[in-house]
């Protein structure tokens, strides 16, 4: 049974040929991926040596202290209540006696010691 | 007396040759290449039946192998696991080819009378033909197994399936093989 399709149809030359193929894939992968490898770190290297924008850094310094100012609490709102009503200043009438704010008030106040006496007097 | 030494030192120098083509050494692959080439191309024969497609087989075959060379255990047989490599070759290019089979009425005419002709020649070309015919999955497996004479166990490694599986498709194929060299087709 192992001959149902007759001896292999191939020689040497085929075989040879068949190997020159695949040595020169190989090898062209072979060149392909250093090749490609070098190109990347030749970009990369690029990259690196372009002048780059200086960024410029301002010098740490001590965050400044916020002080944030709490607002006060919203006040509830309060009943209104009916305005106050202004008292009318009341102008004194001319000749009276003066209001009490205006009376002087005089105290005499004796210690035990008879030669010391205490005098107050208030406005 | 010499054989069994000489295929020591045989899987030996394979042996070598793999580890050097490994780290790189195109030129152990090439080593590679001569002793394993006749062996991958009559696989690559029984299954396609076609020259061309052998050397096409042959190529994609070597050069996965050099691709995937890394992934080889080496406690495992060499052969073995490059069997499987140029199988799923084959079973692509036999897909393809497949694929292609679907002509244009008049053409898919002459070429069934041309291969009517040539299958009645002799048992050799109807046995081919049987062959053919059958399903990828018990096509494949009866090649490996009756015509390349590996054991079932190594098969159902090749094929990715259970020996179970494989036995089931040899049967199948055989009886099939049969029916159709009984009927004369």
């Amino acid at each position: 049974m192992s001959d149902f399709r007759g001896p292999l149809p191939l020689d040497d030359r085929d075989f040879a040929e068949v190997r020159g193929k695949v040595m020169s894939n190989i090898e062209r992968r072979s060149f392909a991926v250093p090749i490609s490898l070098a190109a990347a770190a030749a970009i990369a290297f690029i990259i690196i040596l372009l002048p780059q924008p200086q960024i410029v850094i301002p010098p740490a310094h001590p965050s400044p202290v916020v002080v944030v100012a709490q607002a006060p609490p919203t006040p509830l709102p309060i009943p209104v209540k009916a305005a106050a009503h202004k008292q009318p200043v009341r102008k004194p009438a001319v000749g009276a006696p003066p209001s009490d704010s205006e009376t002087q008030i005089t105290m005499n106040i004796e210690t035990a010691d008879p030669n010391v006496r205490i005098i107050w007097i208030s406005r | 007396m010499t054989a069994a030494p000489e295929m020591i030192d045989e899987s030996e120098t394979l042996l070598v040759s793999i580890r050097a083509a490994r780290s790189g050494d195109s030129h152990a692959f090439e080593q590679i290449m001569v002793a394993t080439e006749r062996r991958i191309a009559s696989l690559a024969w029984h299954i396609l039946g076609d020259a061309e497609e052998v050397k096409e087989a042959l190529q994609e075959t070597f050069l996965r192998t050099w691709r995937h060379l890394h992934k080889y255990d080496e406690q495992r047989d060499f052969f073995g696991w490059l069997y499987r490599i140029a199988v799923n070759v084959c079973r692509d290019l036999d897909s393809r080819r497949r694929r292609w089979r679907f002509l244009p009425i008049e053409h898919a005419a002459q070429a069934q009378v041309a291969e009517e002709d040539f299958v009645k020649k002799d048992d050799v070309a109807r046995l081919m033909r049987a062959i053919d015919t059958l399903p990828q999955k018990e096509r494949f497996a009866i090649i490996l197994r009756d015509i390349e004479e590996l054991p079932t166990e190594e098969v159902a490694a090749i094929l990715g399936s259970s020996p179970a599986t494989v036995r089931v498709q040899i049967s199948n194929a055989r009886t099939k093989i049969r029916k159709l060299m009984e009927s004369g087709q």
